[in-house]
């Protein structure tokens, strides 16, 4: 049975009826037209699809949309504010972390929940992080390198506010 | 895209109502937790639900709670990381937070519940595929087929249970809280699982695991847990173990062990043999060599992953070895030292 619900996505909130077996990822991309998040496996394995609910990283192809109702969901267009990006979708840009690209919505969203929760992230922190999600380009170097650039950003931004 | 059939969907408040509802539902109905396996295999189609009842709201399966001198009470609801993250599961229950904390990869960890964990249904090369995949090769024993494809010939369901939590609680010596249409019942942690890897869990119609205990360990125990995957940041087990050792005050006389394997067989396997060479000895390099090998001897690995029965097998004994090196503080393989 479909039901009426509301999803709360980047500050927006979108009232959309769905059932039940429609996934997170389907509704963002079809209903919202928020194609940022990639449909890659759509089963658990690659991690490019995904988003954060109240701030942590899971992956909406394995989250019902009907579960993700009265929570904040963020999505890969929700970070940037205008046209001033987010100091990890910035970071990617310095560092080259992004070749096909395919990969990279998912990576920057599990970066950035990384970093909300640990500003000043060890390399391994940062291969832990983003251990769900795969890339098939770059040899993951230079993606962790952008998130240990973003966290430098982040600092130096910070420090710079009056 | 892999779109999943329709199913109705509930989120009750009360336990005893969830019980109720998937008692109703008469086989059809699956509790969701972090919905890590069950939605894939609804997505694969290998589960067709009618309904599906949601944990979101039943607040009472959630948390971590300690009682100090009594032992550790965790919601089946609770995330996985959030044991690692929990600095008395860290202290008390290391062994625990050790598994939780290579389960799949972060964000499994960050989504996948304990009872969804301990309740993973087992796996096989010819289970988890697409209907497509699946129905191209004709239907197994655990699809409601009439062949193995893994022990041909075979009467029963070979998949293998690949959780990594169960080794650890059972290690501990945990025991569950399983509630149920009719009210609670308490079992210890390995009753749950049947052997059987067709319907690989004991849980009756509208049973729910409601609780997790694990006793608190009253002696210094030292803990390990080695686990064997493809690629290290993501994979299931294709064979694990968990253990626990009581050393003498000369840190080298095993007082007691305990060793629980995973991955290997279609359900977690207490390596009772391994325990007992352990038990009373001093952990002489002879000694950890045996206790290896009498494990993998306990490992019945079929041929339901990419890799073989036998490397499985063997690479238990050397977990175990690099274990107990490891609560020893020796180098991981004597030649190296
Ligand atoms: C890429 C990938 C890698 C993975 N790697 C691993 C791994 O290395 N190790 C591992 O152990 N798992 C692994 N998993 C599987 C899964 O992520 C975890 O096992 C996870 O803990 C499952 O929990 P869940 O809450 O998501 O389960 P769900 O999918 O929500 O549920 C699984 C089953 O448990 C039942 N269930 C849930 N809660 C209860 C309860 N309280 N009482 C009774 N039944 C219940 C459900 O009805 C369902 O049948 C992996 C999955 C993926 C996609
Ligand atoms: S072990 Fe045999 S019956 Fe079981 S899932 Fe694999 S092929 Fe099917
Ligand atoms: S699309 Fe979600 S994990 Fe691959
Ligand atoms: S850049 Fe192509 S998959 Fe990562």
């Amino acid at each position: 049975m479909k039901t009426a619900i509301t999803l709360r996505v980047n500050g927006d909130a979108y009232d959309v009826v769905v059932p039940p077996q429609r996934t997170l990822l389907e509704v963002l991309r079809d209903k919202l037209l928020l194609t940022g998040s990639k449909q890659g496996c759509d089963k658990g394995d690659c991690g490019c699809c995904t988003v954060l609910i109240d701030g942590e990283a899971v992956l909406s192809c394995l989250t019902l949309a009907v579960e993700a109702q009265e929570r904040d969901i963020t999505t890969i267009e929700g970070l940037a504010d205008g046209d001033v990006l987010h100091p990890l979708q910035e970071a990617f840009i310095r560092a080259w972390a992004t070749q096909c690209g395919f990969c990279t919505p998912g990576m920057i969203m599990s970066g950035v929940a990384l970093l909300e929760k640990n500003p000043t992230p060890s390399l391994d922190d940062v291969r832990r992080a983003l251990g769900s999600n795969l890339c098939r380009c770059t040899g993951y170097v230079k993606i962790f390198d952008a998130v240990i650039l973003a966290a430098q950003m982040q600092r130096e931004r910070a420090a710079a506010q009056p | 895209m892999l779109v999943m059939p329709k199913f109705e969907y509930v989120a009750p408040a009360d336990v005893r109502e969830a019980s109720r509802l998937l008692l109703e539902a008469d086989g059809k109905g699956f509790l969701l937790g972090g919905g890590t396996d069950l939605l894939v295999s609804v997505k694969q189609r290998v589960i067709v639900p009618s309904l599906v009842v949601s944990s979101r709201r039943l607040d009472e399966l959630k948390g971590i709670r300690h009682v100090e001198g009594e032992g550790l009470y965790v919601g089946p609801a609770t995330r996985l990381h959030q044991l690692y993250e929990s600095p008395v599961v860290r202290a008390t229950y290391p062994l625990i937070a050790l598994a939780a904390s290579v389960v799949g990869g972060n964000l499994h960890q960050h989504m996948g519940t304990v009872g969804g964990n301990l309740c993973l249904d087992t796996r096989c090369w010819y289970y988890n595929q697409t209907k497509f995949w699946r129905e191209s090769y004709g239907l197994c024993f655990k699809q409601g087929g009439d062949a193995c494809y893994v022990a041909r010939g075979g009467q029963l369901c070979v998949a293998a249970y690949q959780g990594d939590t169960a080794a650890a609680f059972a290690a501990m010596q945990a025991r569950l809280t399983i509630a149920g249409p009719r009210g609670d019942r308490q079992a210890p942690l390995t009753d749950l699982y049947s052997g059987d890897g067709k319907t690989p869990f004991t849980l009756r119609p509208g049973e729910i695991i409601a609780q997790v205990f694990v006793p608190e360990p009253t002696q210094p125990w030292k803990v390990f847990y080695k686990k064997y995957r493809q690629r290290g940041t993501i994979d299931f087990p294709l064979a694990a173990v968990a253990g626990a050792l009581l050393l003498a005050a000369d840190g080298r006389r095993c007082l007691d062990a305990r060793v629980v394997l995973t991955g290997v067989h279609t359900q977690p396997v207490v390596a009772e043999r391994a325990i007992a060479i352990l038990k009373g000895n001093e952990l002489t390099e002879e000694i950890i060599q045996e206790a290896g090998a009498a494990a993998a001897k306990q490992a019945h690995p079929a041929k339901t992953t990419h890799d073989t029965p036998q490397h499985r097998k063997r690479m238990i004994a050397v977990l175990v070895q690099e274990g107990i090196r490891e609560v020893l503080g020796q180098p991981a393989s004597p030649s190296a030292a």
